[in-house]
């Protein structure tokens, strides 16, 4: 591939958002909602033709050549040797590609649904100045080559999830919600920041030599990865040898910062709150790219995973564990949209586990499937929403399928596409849990959790299907519900288009046997089967894949069909079963969303204020004030001296001449003295 | 740049522009505060092309690499120098007139003459006498800050750091609230305290220095001194080892600078200072007064007492990493605006320290990133906080709420700064932390991890600051704000657009400052090697 045009194009994806956030920011107000609008959206729409082009050009590179990475600008150097030298670099390449496609293609959707969602919201250039700032991050994020410049985008993603959760500024829940956001994000920051040091002063201090080229003895020395490129950092990853505790730290690291953004457990409080949102910042940012960085992030460092096998296993557990967890919650909520949060920090849980055990094209599938019923899932509950004047809680909805048909359907093919039973994620949640049957920590034992997982995925998203669509109107906006505009109900038909048939064309032509999809693997497989890499996750045999897909597929079923036993056209209260003394808790325990929150508060901020009101009342005034006072007792009291006798400024500062010659001369004499 | 005296031009413009100032009568203020910011822009300029000069020129007569010691024999000089003026001054005791700029003072000149051109233009124009008075103390104050830092000499340099006291003393002690008098005088008897004993080391070494037949204050030749490194005089309290001469030294210009920089525990003058100050003295008292301990310590404390430097760097550390987290936590403590960004204040400042310590080629220029980054930061933080307390009529964040409605190109502003203050990745305020941060950590991984607990408890103080004034529903106190007028947004707006554009290409400072840091950090290494190799009191003896 042609590293000019790989450049140009790539520039081009990153500046027209950039471009577009900024025409929307500062004349967006002045020139009035259409020109909001169109900038908005067609800047979107131009980088997604971009990313088109991009992808044509990688399918037609010849084989070897499907990488390519590009120096745009130098960032900054501090000199030669272990000094730091980062240039912005950016990398195309099958992961790049195939993440720039879910985050302009999905992202393209909802941009143009919000022009109908924000239609009567005044601050509507600021929301597309935001969104546009969004993708603009996010494409930088999975084009960066370099550690710096990814944490660039990393950050600003956050950035954008920060101002588009505080968008409604009046509301104290949304700024409160933002501010949780951005603080977790920023421990996920500081976690890669301390990861790329570890590089920094770990990697590649041991000879190396790039293939092909010719080293001689004398040149095989000390090689500081100062510049924390992606290639190189990744080529010299297995310099510590495997099994390296340094390297299971800074994947540790690493996770902790996927975790952080993908609000895996113990950083997934943020999440929730988060849809304080509009409802397309919820599809856009905290369902469909965004919260799915983290995942991409393992799968970009899988040459350090794959050599770290502990922390990879960490990941796999944590991915499961929360999974399950989210999951659970969702049983219980009440709020439309934090239902489908849950899901999707159910569901990021699968995928993060997926790359834990290496099964990384697997957990990228999820991912973009995930992105298209997601999505859509969000933009139909807009659709509610917008329609029900801003309620969410489902207790005040029901009968809606009646009133707002495409939605409802639309909302349908979604659920299923999520609880795993004939649409997207049947093929995809199922092949990455197939891979759960022989790989990971103490296989299979978390692909048993998986599987109970499809259980409680198929409950909560027909649950909230039942719930919400089905039965009577439990108030009066329900009862006058109706449909949505035009400009939003388009995008919600192509994802839910995307959502059904993606799986099946994705998959196509079918290994019944073992459910791989074919296309996928052979698009991203070769990032992920480099020369350098170790162990990648292991087929599992074609007989026990399909045993693992049926039972899946089954669980699945089971799930909807208890869903839709209990709840279709019924009250959403829990069962009677659930309501009595022996198991009353576990409704509540999921409700309350296992009290992480109440712990959190009580552990972190009660004594953060707690210490720096001990801080303020005693430690400055005693300690820090009063060590001074001690010391400087005699000056402070012959300064209040003169002060006390002195009433104009001029004589007082006529004293501190005075004062000043004085000790000059003193120290004069003892320097003096001292030395002879 | 041929012979021409620039340095002295850029040193003398402000003091030149303060004499021809007092002809203006004092009815006039237009006239004055016109001439005071012309006199400040003309400055800006001629520091913007000294510094594009030191870009874009190599150093004359540096050392090309390895150890000092071999260069020093061919006559190369110590820290090379891209600028430099020499003539005689006292030549009795051996002090000369002696400037210089490198890539350590070069950007650290330039936050000079940027904050003094801000706090120019937000000079209030009283319509009494003492504008006048004012604007000339103001430009005073401008020649001595510049004077600390292209100065070479220490008699020169010390000249230079106490006479900035004199006319800050006067706007410190004449203006600003009512809480004026306690603060000044509390700054004033720390900051006499702390250049007493600076003083004291000066003469010390003045005199070694003679006692090797070098007759001189002179930096470069003290440095190329050998005794000025090593020697050591058994005073009476040296019997444990370390405490050497030599250390008693540095110590006498450790705490000078640490008092002014301010670190912790030296720290507390600071925040009563900052509440009580006028703004346009906060400009450039925040943005670049406290940064000269900073400079002091890179230019002097470092080259002149690698060796002790070397043996408290453990200390040195420490309360940097201490004063990160106690003041993230003690903003997180107040309620007043002003004094949160005090605090906040020393935070960052110990990022520089920090940088410094780690005495590192990363870690250093992380600091004199810092100090650029810190500086637009707490100008534009300051302005943002006296702005808001005009319009509001207090400073009590709890009184403050929902302001962005009403100002939004204020909230704009505001949270670029906001976000370079918790380093968010793109600002420049990124660049500072990833740099110091990098120095502590090839020197002490922990001192990094807490410098990052330090970055997360930021995020926590600062958008406690930033939504406590901009979201949720207005209070009665800000219902009516006003947003920012046109020439106050057109001060913040480059402030702004600054740390956006150094977060994205932080390059030109980089490049300006990895000119001179190498040899800085030689300098300072030399000290390691002693320090590892030759218990101190053999060296001592060795030496006499």
């Amino acid at each position: 591939m042609n590293p000019t045009v790989i450049a140009g194009l790539s520039a081009t994806i990153l500046l027209l958002p950039i471009l577009g956030s900024a025409l929307c920011g500062f004349l967006g107000v002045p020139l009035g909602r259409r020109f909001v609008n169109w900038v908005g959206t067609v800047s979107i729409g131009l980088a997604f033709a971009a990313v088109l082009v991009l992808l044509a050009l990688l399918l037609h590179a010849p084989q070897g050549h499907q990488s390519s990475t590009v120096v745009l600008w130098n960032w900054l150097s501090l000199g030669a040797g272990s000094n730091l030298g980062v240039s912005v670099n950016v990398t195309v390449d099958a992961l790049s590609v195939w993440m720039l496609l879910v985050i302009t293609g999905v992202g393209f959707l909802i941009h143009v649904y919000s022009v109908g969602y924000m239609e009567h919201d005044p601050g509507v250039a600021r929301f597309f100045s935001y969104m546009n700032f969004f993708i603009f991050a996010m494409a930088l994020l999975v084009l960066a080559a370099n550690m710096v410049i990814l944490i660039i985008g990393w950050a600003g993603v956050a950035l954008a999830s920060y101002l588009l959760i505080g968008f409604w500024h009046d509301r104290r829940s949304a700024a409160v919600a933002a501010r949780k956001a951005m603080i977790t994000q920023v421990i996920g920051d500081v976690a890669l920041v301390l990861a790329a040091f570890l590089i920094f002063v770990n990697l590649g201090t041991a000879p190396y030599c790039p293939p092909g080229a010719h080293c001689p003895a004398a040149a095989g020395g000390a090689q500081h990865l100062h510049t924390l490129n992606l290639p190189q950092i990744f080529a010299h990853a297995s310099s510590l040898g495997p099994n390296s505790p340094t390297l299971t730290i800074i994947c540790i690291l690493i996770a902790i910062g996927a975790f952080a953004k993908s609000a895996q457990f113990p950083l997934h409080t943020w999440l929730p709150d988060a849809m304080e949102g509009p409802t397309p910042v919820s599809a856009l940012i905290h369902a469909a790219t965004m919260v799915t960085a983290g995942v991409y992030l393992i799968a970009r460092f899988h040459p350090l995973f794959d050599l770290a096998p502990v922390a990879a296993g960490m990941v796999a557990s944590v991915g499961m564990g929360t999974s399950i967890m989210a999951g659970f919650i969702a049983l219980s909520q009440t709020d439309i949209k934090r239902v489908i949060a849950y899901s999707t920090m159910s569901q990021i849980g699968l995928m993060i586990f997926a790359v834990g055990i290496g099964a990384y094209a697997a957990g990228l599938y999820h991912l973009m499937i995930h992105a298209f019923f997601k999505a859509l899932l969000f933009l139909a509950a807009g659709n509610v929403i917008h329609t029900m004047h801003d309620e969410q809680d489902i207790r005040q909805m029901g009968g809606l399928q009646a009133r707002m048909r495409i939605t409802a359907w639309s909302f349908l093919v979604g659920s299923l596409a999520l609880g795993g039973f004939l649409f997207g994620g049947m093929f995809s949640k199922e092949d990455l849990l197939g891979f759960g049957t022989v790989n990971g920590p103490a296989a299979p034992a978390l692909y048993i959790v998986g599987v109970a997982v499809n259980v409680l995925t198929g409950l909560y998203a027909f649950r909230l299907y039942g719930v919400t669509f089905t039965g009577e109107p439990r108030s009066d906006l329900a009862r006058h519900a109706h449909e949505a505009r035009r400009v939003m109900l388009i995008p919600v038909v192509i994802l839910a288009a995307l959502a059904a048939v993606a799986g099946w064309v994705l998959q196509w032509p079918v290994t019944i046997a073992g459910f791989r999809p074919a296309f996928v693997d052979a698009f991203l497989n070769p990032v992920f089967h480099t020369a350098v890499s170790g162990p990648i996750a292991h087929e599992p045999g074609a007989g026990l894949a399909g045993i693992g897909f049926v039972i899946g597929t089954g669980l699945s079923v089971i799930g909807i069909a208890v869903a839709l036993r209990i709840w279709v056209r019924r009250d959403l209260d829990a069962p009677a079963w659930f309501r009595g003394p022996i198991l009353g808790w576990l409704p509540r325990l999921s409700f309350h969303k296992l009290y992480i929150d109440e712990l959190y508060d009580a552990l972190l901020v009660r004594p953060g204020y707690a210490l720096a009101r001990v801080l303020r009342r005693t430690v400055e005034p005693e300690v820090m004030d009063g060590w001074v006072r001690g010391v400087t007792g005699v000056a402070t009291d012959f300064s209040a001296g003169i002060r006390s006798v002195q009433t104009g400024l001029i004589r007082d500062y006529a004293s501190i001449m005075v004062f000043f010659a004085v000790a000059f001369t003193v120290a004069l004499i003892i320097a003096a003295g001292l030395v002879h | 740049m041929g012979s021409f005296p620039w340095l002295t031009v850029i040193l003398l413009l402000p003091a030149a522009g303060a004499v021809v100032l007092q002809l203006i009568p004092g009815r006039r203020t237009d006239a004055i505060k016109g001439w005071t910011v012309a006199v400040v822009v003309a400055e800006a300029v001629l520091v913007g092309m000294v510094v594009f000069n030191v870009a874009t020129t190599p150093a004359q007569g540096g050392c090309p690499g390895g150890p000092y010691a071999r260069c020093a024999a061919i006559g190369l000089l110590p820290l090379p120098m891209h600028l430099q003026e020499q003539a005689p001054w006292i030549t009795a005791i051996g002090a000369s007139y002696h400037l210089g700029v490198d890539g350590v003072s070069a950007w650290i000149l330039a936050l000079n003459a940027g904050v003094f051109l801000v706090a120019a233009l937000v000079v209030p124009r009283l319509t009494t006498e003492r504008l006048k008075l004012f604007c000339g103390l103001m430009l005073l104050t401008e020649t001595a800050t510049t004077g600390v830092l292209v100065s070479l000499d220490l008699l020169l340099f010390y000249l230079f750091w106490e006479g900035m006291l004199i006319p800050l003393y006067f706007l410190l002690a004449f203006y600003g609230n009512e809480n004026r008098g306690r603060a000044t005088l509390k700054f004033v008897i720390y900051t006499v305290a702390g250049s007493l004993l600076m003083l004291l080391a000066i003469i010390y070494l003045h005199f070694q220095a003679l006692n090797q037949g070098v007759n001189t204050f002179d930096l470069e030749t003290l440095l190329q001194t050998p005794l000025a490194q090593q020697s050591a005089v058994p005073l009476p309290f040296s019997s444990v080892p370390t405490l050497t001469p030599q250390m008693w030294a540095f110590l006498a210009f450790a705490v000078a600078f640490a008092i002014k920089l301010p670190m912790v525990p030296f720290h507390t003058w600071l925040p009563d200072l900052y509440e009580s100050a006028p703004a346009p003295v906060l400009v450039f008292f925040a943005g670049v007064v406290s940064k000269l301990g900073a400079y002091g310590f890179i230019r002097f404390g470092i080259t002149l007492f690698s060796h002790p430097a070397h043996q408290l760097q453990p200390l040195l550390v420490a309360l940097a990493v201490l004063g990160i987290l106690y003041g993230a936590v003690m903003v997180l403590s107040q309620t007043d605006i002003k004094r949160m960004v005090a605090y906040a204040s020393v935070s960052h400042m110990s990022f520089i320290a920090l940088g410094i310590f780690s005495l590192d080629q990363n870690g250093i220029n992380g600091a004199l990133i810092q100090i650029v980054n810190h500086g637009i930061i707490i100008v534009g933080l300051f302005l943002i906080a006296d702005w808001v307390e005009a319009r509001t009529g207090t400073r009590d964040i709890r009184e403050m709420a929902g302001m962005e409605r009403r100002t939004p190109w204020l909230y704009a502003m505001f949270l670029v700064i906001t976000l370079a203050a918790l380093g968010l990745p793109g600002t420049l305020g990124f660049v500072g932390e990833l740099t110091t941060m990098l120095g502590a950590f090839q020197y002490f991984w922990l001192l990094a991890v807490l410098a990052g607990v330090g970055v997360v408890l930021a995020s926590w103080y600062m958008l406690r600051l930033h939504q406590g004034l901009m979201h949720e529903a207005p209070t009665p106190r800000t219902e009516k704000v006003r947003d920012l007028r046109l020439r106050e947004g057109l001060v913040l707006a480059p402030l702004a657009a600054l740390l956006i554009f150094l977060g994205v290409y932080p390059h030109p400072i980089g490049a300006v400052t990895s000119q001179s840091v190498p040899a800085v950090v030689r300098l300072a290494d030399a000290g390691q090697v002693t320090a590892h190799d030759v218990p101190l009191s053999h060296t001592s003896g060795a030496q006499r």
